[in-house]
Order: structure tokens, then C-alpha cells, then sequence
């Protein structure tokens, strides 16, 4: 599949290999919000120049941890989500009032969690109360790729690393696939 | 330590390298601190009830060091 314009009927404006999104110039210029979809089954609107990745579905997850008098170093778990299908990426919002970190440890079919920690922006200094969330991207910890496949199943958790019991832990996930 | 953590593991509540503070109702683990930062904190201690408590409160551990004196893992 080269660069090539759809015709009108078709869902998206044009078609690509992936390699070719924002290094191959199109065979005719893109109009603001016109949709591409690669080889690789993903999409691409173009916006400000360039191909961005176009996610339109979400799943969102709600509250997932809502704890309070969490101790020092200790880590409050959330339950485990199975049955999760493709996820590419995932978006944490995390309120605590003592320096934390957030984790998302994917599970495998056998509900084995995998050995790499899929680790969230770390050491996040005391926020503004209760309900002030602070966004976090995922990030594999064994690599910078910002986006992470959970598979099967995933569990967050949220660590107290500050020195003090934390009056409150709390986080809410919206993955994307 | 190692006493303290056998009779945890005696009472289901070491889950391998962590120690669970507590749990959702369907058993799952809640709340759980891994035995190295226990240690840090209560390395020193005696492993009584009294100790615990003077070094934990103000780390927020006493709730859990009271739930560990009612079923008499600690003294």
C-alpha cells in the first residue's frame, strides 16, 4: 500500500505504510482533519502540518483507588481489571498528599503479572488537596516509549514514598487503545 | 524480625516479599508494604506491640499494629 488518496466514498481520506506517515510526502496535500490509515491498522489525522496518531476510543476505567491514612512506604493496590483486549496507552490522574509513585503491572493470560513495571511519572511532589489530580503518561520502565500494552489484564498501584502517612491516595485511569 | 514475619506468614498475611497491611473484601491485597521498608522502619524495634507503636503512629502503621495485637502476633 503506497501513499495513496481514497476515493470520496471510502471512511478515510488516505491510505499509507506506516513508514511513510510524516517522512513520504502525500500524493496530494491533506486538508486539516483529514483521517490516514496505515498497514498497520493505525490512525492518523492531520493536524498543524504533520500526521498526528488519531485515538477516538477510549475505555475509562472511573475511580480506581480512593484510599486514605495510607502508612509510609506502603502501596495501595487497586483490584484487578482482566479481560482487557489491545491497550496501547494509558492516562493516569493521581492525588496524594505525600510524594508518590503510580504503577500499572500488566497481567498475563495466566494471570502471571510481567516482570516490568509499567511506571508512571515518579517522585510527584504534594499536591493542592483531595481533589486536585495530577495527569501522568505511562512510561515503560525499560524503555522511554510512551505508551504500553496491558494485554490481558492489569492492576495500579499507588506508593507512598513520602516520610508520613498519607491522608489520602487516589487514582483514576482512562486506557486508550 | 524474622519471628514476626513467620507469624505473619502463619496468619496469611505475607504475600512473598510483602507484608499486608490490609484487604479487599474478596481477599485480595489492599494495602501492603515490601519486608525491606518494614525493616527499615522496625529493624531496630523489639517487635513488641509498645515499640512498634512508637516508631509507627506517626508513620500511620498503629491500625494494623492493633489488628496484629488482637490476633496475638504481637505482645
Amino acid at each position: 500500500m503506497a501513499f495513496e488518496r481514497c476515493s470520496k466514498n471510502s471512511k478515510y481520506q488516505f491510505t499509507a505504510l506506516q513508514a511513510d506517515i510524516n517522512t513520504v510526502k502525500p500524493p496530494v496535500a491533506p486538508e486539516v482533519g483529514d483521517i490516514c490509515i496505515t498497514d498497520l491498522g493505525n490512525e492518523y489525522i492531520f493536524r498543524a502540518g504533520a500526521w498526528q496518531e488519531h485515538r477516538m476510543r477510549y475505555k475509562d476505567l472511573g475511580l480506581v483507588i480512593d484510599a486514605t491514612n495510607v502508612p509510609a512506604g506502603a502501596t495501595v493496590m487497586s483490584a484487578i481489571f482482566t479481560g482487557l483486549q489491545w491497550v496501547r496507552n494509558a492516562r493516569y490522574l493521581g492525588a496524594c498528599d505525600q510524594t508518590h509513585s503510580v504503577f500499572g503491572f500488566p497481567r498475563d493470560s495466566s494471570s502471571v503479572e510481567s516482570g516490568i513495571s509499567a511506571l508512571g511519572a515518579s517522585a510527584q511532589p504534594s499536591t493542592g488537596g483531595a481533589n486536585t489530580f495530577r495527569a501522568y503518561t505511562l512510561t515503560s520502565a525499560a524503555s522511554t516509549a510512551s505508551s504500553g500494552v496491558f494485554g490481558h489484564g492489569v492492576r495500579f498501584q499507588m506508593k507512598n514514598e513520602g516520610a508520613s502517612v498519607a491522608s489520602y491516595a487516589k487514582m483514576r485511569v482512562q486506557l486508550f487503545d | 524480625m524474622t519471628q514476626l514475619f513467620e507469624k505473619l506468614e502463619a496468619n496469611n498475611l505475607i504475600e512473598g516479599n510483602e507484608i499486608i497491611c490490609s484487604r479487599y473484601p474478596n481477599g485480595d491485597k489492599h494495602i501492603a508494604v515490601d519486608k525491606e521498608t518494614f525493616n527499615s522502619y522496625f529493624g531496630d524495634t523489639d517487635g513488641t506491640y509498645t515499640q512498634l507503636v512508637e516508631v509507627g503512629e506517626p508513620l500511620g502503621y498503629k491500625p494494623f499494629f492493633d489488628e496484629w495485637k488482637k490476633k496475638k502476633i504481637i505482645a
